[in-house]
């Protein structure tokens, strides 16, 4: 998801809002929200709790705006805190005990995200490839996923990637080929 | 401690460390005179030797062909520097192989690109106002506290 609205676009408005300005901290929320949403769905989150942890990452940006020193790191940062909640959500689960549920698989609610192509043959293959690529991705280990949908879904540079993680120039670009590696074994019957 | 000659049962738990160098000098040379003099056991060093320099050499040709990877997606993504683009861009009109290893890193970004794109195109969350409801009243509430509990 990349945004066709320049960067210093942003920076003006994430300027703003560290000064205090209520609207552009909505503005840059509004922006932001697809693109947080959309990476929590490829690292493999809850459907049921998605949206909240979307709302809670928001949230917290929001909330430390103020804190980013330079607005040039902004997605870097975002990315930070995506990953840090994510992950947390995470361990805090494996800590509290496993409820089975009763009710039957049927009735559980499906989570869907509606689809408008035009075509429904080519809706139809979307719909295949897309399943395949969001399998694919889940499939992959932690660092390789995170790095690669921070790559090709948010379009971030190698460079707010390793800050993003922590890491290296050299690792991220090895996340990178090797997560690309993997997908391109596992998605071989789609992509020629 | 190992004395005098060495038998064949000794050659066969000192033939690995021996390939692999990491034997002091003086075994060293006693198994070298053991292996000269002995054709049975010459003949299980070089079986041995054989096998493991095949699998040292695989592992070195994954390791030279992930390099090689890595560098061309690094290089779809316009992540390296001038010279090294100058370089990969030379030789990609030299080999076919390279060609066509970079021509699907770009069809995986391109399927990748337009999947991510089409799914949330039409996603409405409106969470904004959410968010900053959530934050002010946040605000009020320390306010609030702020001037019953100084």
């Amino acid at each position: 998801m990349k945004y066709n609205l320049k960067n210093n676009n942003l920076d003006e408005l994430i300027s703003l809002a560290q000064k205090g300005d209520m609207e552009a901290l909505e503005e840059i929320i509004r922006r932001q929200q697809k693109n947080v949403f959309a990476t929590l769905y490829y690292l493999d989150a809850k459907p049921d709790e998605i949206m909240d942890l979307t709302q809670e990452i928001l949230f917290k940006v929001a909330k430390n705006i103020k804190k980013l020193k330079n607005p040039r790191t902004f997605k870097s940062w975002l990315n930070q805190i995506i990953i840090n909640q994510f992950y947390d959500t995470l361990r805090k689960k494996q800590k509290t005990i496993k409820k089975v549920c009763l009710d039957n698989d049927e009735e559980k609610i499906k989570f869907e995200i509606p689809d408008f192509a035009s075509n429904p043959y080519q809706r139809i293959i979307d719909k295949e490839l897309e399943k395949a690529i969001k399998n694919s991705i889940h499939k992959l280990p932690d660092p390789f996923k995170a790095a690669i949908i921070m790559r090709e879904l948010q379009g971030l540079s190698y460079e707010e990637i390793a800050r993003a993680t922590n890491s290296n120039i050299g690792t991220v670009k090895s996340r990178i080929a090797r997560a690309r590696l993997k997908l391109q074994e596992y998605l071989k019957p789609y992509i020629s | 401690m190992l004395k005098g000659n060495l038998t064949c049962e000794d050659i066969s738990r000192l033939i690995i460390p021996y390939i692999d160098d990491k034997l002091t000098t003086n075994k060293r040379n006693r198994v070298a005179m053991h292996l000269r003099n002995c054709p049975f056991c010459m003949e299980k060093y070089r079986i041995i030797k054989t096998l493991l320099d095949s699998i040292k050499n695989k592992h070195l040709e994954r390791a030279k062909k992930f390099r090689q990877y890595r560098l061309l997606s690094a290089y779809c993504d316009n992540e390296v520097s001038s010279h090294t683009k100058e370089k990969i861009e030379s030789s990609l009109a030299l080999s076919c192989e390279l060609v066509q290893r970079t021509l699907k890193i770009n069809s995986l970004r391109k399927a990748l690109n337009q999947t991510f794109e089409n799914k949330f195109a039409n996603l409405e969350l409106g969470l904004e106002k959410k968010v900053i409801e959530r934050l002010k009243n946040e605000n009020i509430f320390y306010k609030i506290r702020k001037f019953f509990l100084p």
